[in-house]
């Protein structure tokens, strides 16, 4: 490791030498919080060239001796130019200063052809001010649900939390917040993310074309940054609306310096909801919320070295209480996450971050079954499963020369799963399942990879990441006779063991060839492999599935994605469009074997319930977007076909995925009609997702028996729905902000399936039986008022 | 338990959703018609001639009428039975049982015995199915105990309590016969009728609290439509006087994997949100759904004498 390190350093800093080149850097932020922006555009006029900051806000160009005209813009903000003399390395702080409302139609002179200039493909970015003018779902702004308006990334629909992204499951798209992996974004079944939209700067989504710098997960990086703080001022900001309230205080420790950011948010659905339940009904006592709690600590100890310290905690927590059963039995489940990152500038040219990170998601459940009577304290209750991670990256960024952006760096995992632990108790007894057994893995990567401008035409990526994987004991292989059903044997392994071992190695590629000063057609390669799966018992994603390492038996999930595509401006740059096509191919996905049920890995291991299978998608996406003016929005569609091939379902023909989807349309648009007023509708459709229904019955032992068709060959209804918001600004001053947003889901009403089900009635014996189909749906048309404030 | 457990957290969740705004409404959905199929319910036991039910299978929506049940049984010279011990030919004679679906075919000449092996022949229709099964060692049942209720002393449930050999991998069903009420044996009211030795090896094993059995097609769907208008207990638990018989069947794996499976399948019907599950069947042939199961079966009858005392009838 020593060795590769010393030896790429060395020969980038080769490569440099023979370029007599000055660096201009430094960092471009928010003049009046101070908070760095992410993926701000420095363009050269004179050159025609450029580059936009990284993550941190960061920048950094090398050019030879001259005199130099630059531009500093990013949207939303005015653009500065600033003329220099280059002589010597420079180092250029630049603030911008933000045009709250786009009144006029403002042109963009750097940012307009990243999509364009950039080699990277299919990937999307969206600042959290787009996501805060679309229509909010019950007034909650929410970066999960506006992400899967864009092409390419679908919604499981209303009750699953997943989405998917090109036909990848839910489980192959790492989701980062600061660095840490979280491994639960929905709230209430998706219905929620756990982002509150106030504590968060910027998103960034990658479909394919991923960069060696990211890994672990073989779909979609969905990567989050925190904001950090103002610098300058103290700054509250809020809302209390229909379900929730939020609260939000950022400010400086030391002016310039240091600065923090605390925020939370919880939901008050059930204390609305208790008063109006009648006392017979069998919901009385359910009660359900969920918090999240955001912190951000950031210290500037000089223009080379930053510290930043983010957490994150949140919590679902589902309660019933019956006091005439003698039943109490709550449900918490949530994240949480605390990331110390350290940047350090060895020069001008040469970026370094490094991250500590610890993660963890828990699922547990609590069951309390006794009545007055009992005084040992009756039947208790208790299950645990999750997982924790702690983590160790390194990264590098080296800017040799304005052709070269060089990453390189390697990261350390230590994974800590809990798959599902039982404990039990009656009166006295405690009854010990044997479960309590966790699985230890050690997870570990290193990337390089080179963003090289060949010309002006063309840009070419390339990188690759090397991982390894190796699940170390203690640990209990059961293992199983073919029916599965008796345990043949038992293989303990012992206190750091090695259980399995498994390597990858990932080249990803990119190329962009521009064909004039609007259009480039760009082509990308990746290919990944995933160590841990989700294990999901149920049809639907919930928060129940189990994360579960590769072990002796399940081998790493691989993926394989080729996409092109072409991309277009329009009209000075005002609209932007896009055309992509991919085919991904998927290998040893795992599902549980057919009805498999909770309670299987007691004295038992999990895995031993999996079948393994193959996959593939392909599909062409399409993108339209309206960037700047009083009118603004995209338009996305996708037409795709995303099966399953798995030996034990349905003899090893292939089957649609869950979520295969032939159509998929959003539309968002939002409209500023003057300085007070501002309104934005969302519509989408999609095809209906699949699932898999019985086509007969028979009886055995005086029981109807299912006899089901063919794996997820029933398509239900298509899913659309319009949500409509107006906002209106009723006071806006220097010091005081304060808006409301009425809001409008669903607004035509449509019952959008969620599931269906059979209900059965009366004796077959007797001639009487009968069966019917239920489809359940979700949310009708729900309006929502929230109270904006910032001050 | 947990099973019951986890079923409830969803449909309260779900409930819950519901209640938050979500609605239902019937809705018509087109299926595909499911090929025609046999259900086979065969098995033999020690001492006793082997026994075989047979219906016809019925796509999901298909019209329930009597006259459909009537035509869903396979009766009288419809299908040819056969069982054969590798030695000896029985041909099945039609015969009427009592219980769902009362006709079937009974064997007349060869009686099950304990690590026999049977083969099963059914022609019918121009098909034909086969099965094999055998009868494992009998594990006789223990000790039985009678467990009072706490608010009444003249009701109560049964425990039963076993050895379990010292090799892993004994499969057993539990079934009981009210000799008052019932003509046959039922698994009981509550609980998964069947075990497995998978934590238990090599120990004593019990089952329980045993509550009486039930037909579950006669009367169930009455029942489960009527809960809030039945006396649980009266109709559940066993009282003074009452003879009963608790059969503690052993079976091989295939036939343990076709009652787990069956489990599976009833348990996630109808849950929008499991994995489907299909029925593992042990005949193979032609296209056809259930068991031919050979039961080690031990049967222990007794008599509840009075609250404090139970008698063992021979």
């Amino acid at each position: 490791m020593k060795k590769f390190l010393f030896l790429t350093i060395y020969t980038l800093l080769t490569i440099s030498a023979f370029n007599q080149k000055y660096t201009i850097s430094g960092y471009i932020k928010d003049k009046k919080s101070g908070e760095e922006i992410i993926g701000a555009n420095i363009f050269v006029k004179n050159l025609n060239t450029g580059t936009t900051t990284n993550a941190y806000g960061f920048y950094s160009l090398s050019l030879p001796k001259g005199k130099y005209s630059i531009v500093f813009s990013f949207l939303g903000y005015k653009e500065e130019e600033v003329n220099i003399d280059l002589s010597s390395n420079q180092n250029l702080n630049i603030s911008l200063e933000s045009t709250a409302i786009i009144t006029t139609e403002v042109v963009v002179t750097g940012e307009k052809k990243q999509n364009i200039e950039s080699s990277k493909m299919s990937v999307i970015k969206l600042p959290v001010e787009t996501i805060k003018a679309l229509p909010a779902f019950m007034g909650e702004v929410d970066i999960m649900k506006t992400i899967q308006l864009l092409p390419g990334i679908q919604a499981a629909g209303e009750g699953n939390s997943g989405f998917y992204v090109r036909g990848g499951g839910p489980d192959q798209n790492l989701i980062i917040l600061d660095e840490a992996t979280i491994y639960n974004a929905a709230h209430l079944f998706g219905f929620f993310s756990v982002f509150n939209a106030d504590a968060i700067k910027d998103m960034e989504i990658y479909k394919g074309g991923m960069p060696a710098e990211y890994g672990g997960r073989i779909s979609s990086v969905l990567d989050i940054s925190m904001k950090n703080g103002n610098m300058k001022n103290y700054e509250f900001e809020g809302g209390i609306g229909t379900i929730a309230t939020r609260l939000t205080v950022q400010g400086p420790i030391k002016k310039d310096t240091a600065s923090f950011l605390v925020s939370a948010r919880r939901t008050y659905l059930d204390l609305l909801i208790n008063p109006f339940i009648s006392d017979s009904s069998r919901f009385k006592g359910s009660g359900y919320h969920f918090y999240d709690l955001n912190l951000k600590l950031n210290y500037r100890f000089s223009d080379k070295n930053r510290l930043f310290l983010s957490a994150y905690y949140g919590e679902d927590v589902f309660s019933f209480k019956s006091k005439e059963a003698g039943f109490d039995m709550n449900i918490p489940w949530g994240n949480g996450m605390l990331s110390l990152r350290w940047n350090h500038l060895y020069s001008s040219r040469f970026f370094s971050n490094t991250t500590l990170v610890a993660s963890d998601y828990k699922f547990r459940t609590n069951v309390k079954m006794a009545d007055e009577n009992d005084q040992n304290g009756g039947f208790q209750f208790i299950q645990n499963s999750g997982i924790r991670d702690y983590y160790l990256k390194q990264d590098f960024t080296f800017i040799p020369n304005p052709k070269h952006t060089i990453k390189f760096g390697g990261s350390y995992i230590f994974h800590i799963f809990t798959p599902n632990s039982v404990s039990a108790k009656f009166n006295d007894i405690v009854y010990d399942l044997n479960t309590k057994a966790k699985q230890y893995a050690h997870e570990t990567a290193i990337y390089i990879g080179d963003d090289f401008k060949i010309n002006k035409k063309i840009t070419l990526y390339g990188g690759i990441r090397a991982a390894t994987f190796n699940q170390i004991g203690p640990f209990t292989r059961y293992v199983k006779d073919e029916f599965l059903l008796t345990n043949i044997d038992t293989i303990v392994y012992g206190k750091s063991e090695s259980v399995a071992f498994y390597w990858s190695l990932e080249p990803r590629a990119s190329m962009k060839i521009s064909l004039d000063q609007n259009s480039s057609i760009k082509a990308s390669f990746m290919q990944n492999k995933q160590f841990i799966h989700l294990a999901s018992l149920s049809a639907s994603t919930l928060p129940t599935d189990l994360w579960v390492p590769c072990s002796d038996v399940v081998k790493p999930q691989m993926g394989r994605q080729y996409a092109v595509g072409y991309f277009r401006n329009f009209f000075k740059d005002h609209y932007e469009t896009s055309v992509e096509a991919y085919y991904k191919k998927l290998f040893n996905l795992i599902e549980y074997a057919d009805g498999a049920l909770p309670g299987d890995d007691v004295a038992d291991n999990a895995d031993n319930y999996f079948i393994f299978g193959d996959g593939y998608s392909y599909g062409l996406e399409f993108f339209l977007k309206k960037r700047t003016g009083r009118f603004t929005g995209w338009i996305g569609y996708t037409w795709s076909k995303t099966e399953r091939t798995f030996p034990d379902v349905d003899n090893g023909e292939p089957f649609p995925a869950k979520y295969d989807r032939r159509h998929d349309l959003s539309l968002t648009s939002s409209y500023q009609i003057n300085e007070k007023w501002s309104a934005s509708m969302v519509f989408v459709y999609a095809t209906g997702n699949t699932t898999t229904l019985p086509i007969g019955r028979y009886m055995i032992d005086g029981e109807i028996i299912n006899e089901y068709g063919r794996r997820n060959s029933y398509r239900m209804d298509p899913y659309h729905r319009l949500d409509i918001s107006v906002t209106y600004i009723n006071k806006k001053t220097d010091r005081w902000e304060s808006s409301w947003n009425f809001s409008v889901y669903n607004v035509y009403n449509r019952k959008n399936p969620f599931f269906i089900y059979f209900y059965r009635s009366g004796t077959v014996t007797d001639g009487t039986y009968i069966n019917y189909a239920k489809q359940v749906s979700l949310f009708p048309i729900l309006p929502a008022i929230t109270w904006n404030f910032k001050f | 338990m947990k099973r019951l457990l986890n079923f409830s957290t969803l449909t309260l969740i779900i409930s819950f959703l519901i209640l938050i705004g979500g609605c239902e409404k019937d809705i018509s959905v087109d299926l595909p018609r499911a090929d025609e199929k046999i259900t086979v319910e065969a098995f033999i036991e020690p001492d006793s001639f082997a026994v075989v039910f047979i219906t016809k299978n019925a796509s999901y929506f298909d019209p329930v009428d009597t006259i459909a049940v009537a035509n869903s049984i396979i009766k009288g010279n419809q299908a040819l039975v056969i069982v054969d011990d590798g030695n000896n030919i029985d041909t099945l004679i039609p015969a009427i049982f009592p219980r769902w679906p009362y006709h079937g075919y009974k064997g007349t000449k060869i009686k099950g015995q304990e690590n026999g092996i049977y083969n099963l022949k059914v022609f019918w229709n121009n098909h034909e199915y086969f099965a094999t099964t055998s009868i494992p060692k009998i594990i006789p049942i223990d000790s039985i105990k009678f467990d009072k209720f706490s608010f009444n002393d003249s009701l109560g449930f049964f425990n039963i309590f076993w050895k379990d050999p010292i090799e892993i991998g004994n499969y057993y069903s539990v079934t009981v016969r009210n000799h008052k009420r019932h003509q046959w044996f039922y698994r009981p009211f509550f609980g998964i009728h069947i075990l497995d030795d998978k934590i238990d090896n090599n120990s004593t094993m019990f089952y329980g609290p045993i509550s009486q059995g039930y037909e579950r097609n006669a009367y169930y769907n009455d029942f489960m439509d009527n809960l809030e208008n039945i006396e649980f207990v009266d109709i559940l638990a066993y009282r003074i006087g009452d003879t009963i018989s608790i059969k503690l069947s052993t079976m091989d794996k295939m036939s343990f994997q076709f009652w787990s499976s069956w489990y599976r399948n009833l348990i996630t019907a109808g849950n929008p949100f499991a994995n489907p599950a299909s029925v593992k069947s042990n005949i193979q042939g032609d296209p056809a759904n259930g068991y031919w199961i050979g039961y080690g079966s031990y049967i222990s009858k007794i008599h509840i004498v009075s609250k404090d005392s139970i008698e063992v009838l021979p």
